[in-house]
């Protein structure tokens, strides 16, 4: 029945079109699918539910494949989820190996998230079925889980990426009260009632405030030079690196699932673990393909294994994810337990567009890189305004509102400040989103508990999770943690 | 610096908790809507004490010279774009952004390209966002 969906050809054409986006946006530093999800959101207010999921999660995950070309071909990430893919891929560059990189890079890509798909179609409904059982305090213990995971993330300090955090869950308080009613935070302004908005806050931190900060750095690239011969890689190249394809894959399908960890996790923890693994460590860092192949199968399969908690409990599990939840709100779907059995086409054909969109994918990134790499020659300073410009009208359009463009711009200030102090955007971002969701269960639960605090933790599922959570917790505060994520960080400033 | 940061964020913190004395906290079998502000704004403040008396040595990435005083101009000039765009109307307070931008980033070194570019710029906006998507460009004097 998915095929039926994703066949139709408007969802075909939408799907090409997320996906060639995700390509785009993948490949371009500086704007990530992030902000171009968010950018897009008030357009596909004209379209049907699963047809903007399908756009929208192409980007998603096109943008996996995408950030390892600018990676490869001129050792600057162009995610986050590709920075792994720099150590390997831009010495097997200059190794004359471009090619071969690419052609694993994109063959890695399509396994895992096909792969992950499969699991996503077997998963996904059984865990729905589960989550029937959940309640408030469930649901409250995993945004719990999801925050304290983030800790685990954060580049740089733990403490400052909770005070983020912190920072997101007030601006997201801010505006009515679901419960009550009441205005909080508004000062009477109309436009606040609403809540300040998750399009102009998201394109503020990550569209408007990266602008900003490039336009400080003046970064100069060099495009890797050499022909690009033999995308498709050797016999002895693939014998390399299916091993660390297959590990990619389930290594990602995991971590994708945990909220608030994703493909950037996945791509880092899928390196260390295939060099941990491999017979010759001492490759890694120095062209091996293996280093290239396992992140990017992490990657995609972690971005597709992403939407088994959105699509099975209603729950978003980074801060795609949480766009995504807000473009299904757009269309009066709210995601949950039910969503399998009650707006099948939306699963299912999302689904079944990721199976399109994979190939497509693939087919767009082997034959097409000649023309992403020219695109890469565009000067920052033709780009940067052209973002600017579109961040500004996207944001206009959302709501026909010109103070919610005062909104974006003050947070991309706030956001360009808070990058300079050493605090991320990221953790203020989902914790923006998920923070409500945050609240209405916590009082639910109390309501439901008459006040009793322990409920949290004699529900079993939610003590569980709870636990897990305190756990995390504390283990993040040991040395020992600090010093691998110390060198985790030490690579990958390398 | 940390210390410093850690002293504007417990400032914020007690901003926070001040002003949302005004909601009903209630108690913890009927938590009304000042009870979360309360939590978020009392969390901030104690973190925000660690960080002060934290010793770590700050980051030398993160912390970059002053910010710039580009991104300073930049910033009063996007935020008098968002004030005057519905009075002038989309077309023409794009243009003068889009050519003062162009020259700004470096895109262009003389005015004529930036304005090249900028007329280009505006008007694949306007056919991309007013005509192919139908959006609600302000109109302003020009009426367009």
């Amino acid at each position: 029945m998915g095929f039926g969906v994703a066949f139709i050809p408007v969802n075909l054409l939408f799907c090409f079109i997320g996906v060639l986006l995700g390509t785009l946006v993948g490949v371009l530093p500086g704007i990530g699918p992030g902000a171009s999800i968010a950018l897009l959101l008030p357009i596909t207010y004209a379209l049907r539910p699963e047809t903007a999921i399908i756009m929208l999660a192409g980007i998603y995950y096109g943008a996996q494949y995408g950030g390892s070309t600018t990676s490869i071909l001129v050792n600057i990430p162009g995610e986050a989820s590709s920075v792994v893919t720099c150590l390997d891929g831009y010495q097997m560059a200059r190794r004359g190996r471009a090619g071969p990189a690419l052609g694993i890079s994109a063959f890695g890509s399509f396994i895992g998230g096909t792969l992950s798909l499969i699991g996503l179609m077997l998963l996904g409904p059984m865990l729905a079925r589960l989550a029937l059982q959940f309640g408030p305090s469930e649901y409250f213990s995993f945004t719990c889980l999801s925050i304290i995971i983030l800790g685990f993330l954060s580049k740089g300090s733990i403490l400052k990426c909770f005070i983020s955090a912190l920072g997101g869950l007030f601006v997201g308080l801010i505006g009515t009260d679901s419960i009550s009613g009441s205005l909080r935070f508004t000062y009477g302004s109309l436009t606040l009632s609403d809540g300040a908005g998750i399009v102009p806050v998201v394109m503020g931190l990550f569209g408007v405030a990266e602008v900003f900060i490039n336009l400080e750095q003046k970064e100069d690239r060099d495009v890797f030079k050499t022909k690009i011969k033999n995308i498709f890689p050797s016999v002895k190249d693939w014998i390399k690196s299916i091993g660390a394809i297959i590990r990619g894959s389930f290594i990602g399908f995991f971590l994708g699932m945990l909220p608030g960890a994703g493909p950037v996790m996945a791509s880092f923890t899928s390196y260390a673990i295939e060099k941990r693994v491999s017979r010759h460590p001492e490759e890694f860092g120095n062209g091996a393909i293996a280093g290239v192949a396992s992140p990017e199968s992490a990657n995609n399969a972690a971005s597709t294994s992403s939407m088994i908690p959105l699509f099975s409990l209603g729950l978003p599990s980074n801060v795609i994810m949480a766009l995504l939840l807000g473009a299904l709100m757009i269309h009066g779907i709210t995601p949950s337990p039910f969503l399998v059995t009650e707006q099948p086409q939306v699963f299912w054909g999302v689904i079944s567009s990721m199976y399109v969109g994979n190939v497509l994918l693939l087919l767009l990134n082997l034959p097409l890189i000649p023309i992403w790499v020219k695109l890469l020659k565009v000067p920052y300073g033709i780009l940067f305004p052209m973002i600017l410009l579109f961040c500004l009208i996207g944001v206009y359009t959302v709501n026909t509102n010109s103070y919610e463009i005062l909104i974006m711009l003050i947070f991309g200030a706030l956001g360009y400040l808070m990058r300079k102090a050493g605090f991320e955007g990221a953790p203020f971002c989902f914790a923006l989103i998920i923070g409500p969701l945050m609240e209405t269960n916590l009082r639910q639960a109390l309501l439901q508990s008459r006040g009793d605090l322990s409920i949290f933790f004699t529900r079993p599922i939610s003590a569980v999770v709870m636990g897990i959570a305190c756990i995390l917790l504390i283990l993040q505060l040991f040395p020992a943690v600090q010093k691998r994520r110390a060198a985790l960080k030490d690579q990958e400033d390398q | 610096m940390d210390r410093l940061y850690g002293f504007i964020i417990f400032f914020l913190g007690m901003i926070i908790f001040w002003q949302g004395r005004y909601l009903d906290v209630g108690n913890l079998q009927e938590p009304g809507p000042g009870f979360f502000p309360i939590l978020v704004a009392i969390l901030m403040m104690i973190l925000s004490l660690f960080l002060i008396i934290s010793r770590r040595k700050s980051e030398g990435k993160f912390f970059f010279a002053k910010p710039s005083i580009h991104v300073l101009i930049v910033f009063v000039v996007l935020l008098a774009y968002s004030f005057t765009l519905e009075y002038l109307g989309f077309i023409i307070v794009s243009f003068l952004l889009m050519t003062y931008l162009f020259k700004a980033f470096g895109g262009s070194k003389k005015w004529r390209g930036a304005v090249l570019w900028a007329l280009a710029s505006v008007v694949l906006a306007y056919l991309l966002f007013n005509v192919l998507l139908e959006g609600n460009l302000p109109r302003g004097i020009l009426g367009v």
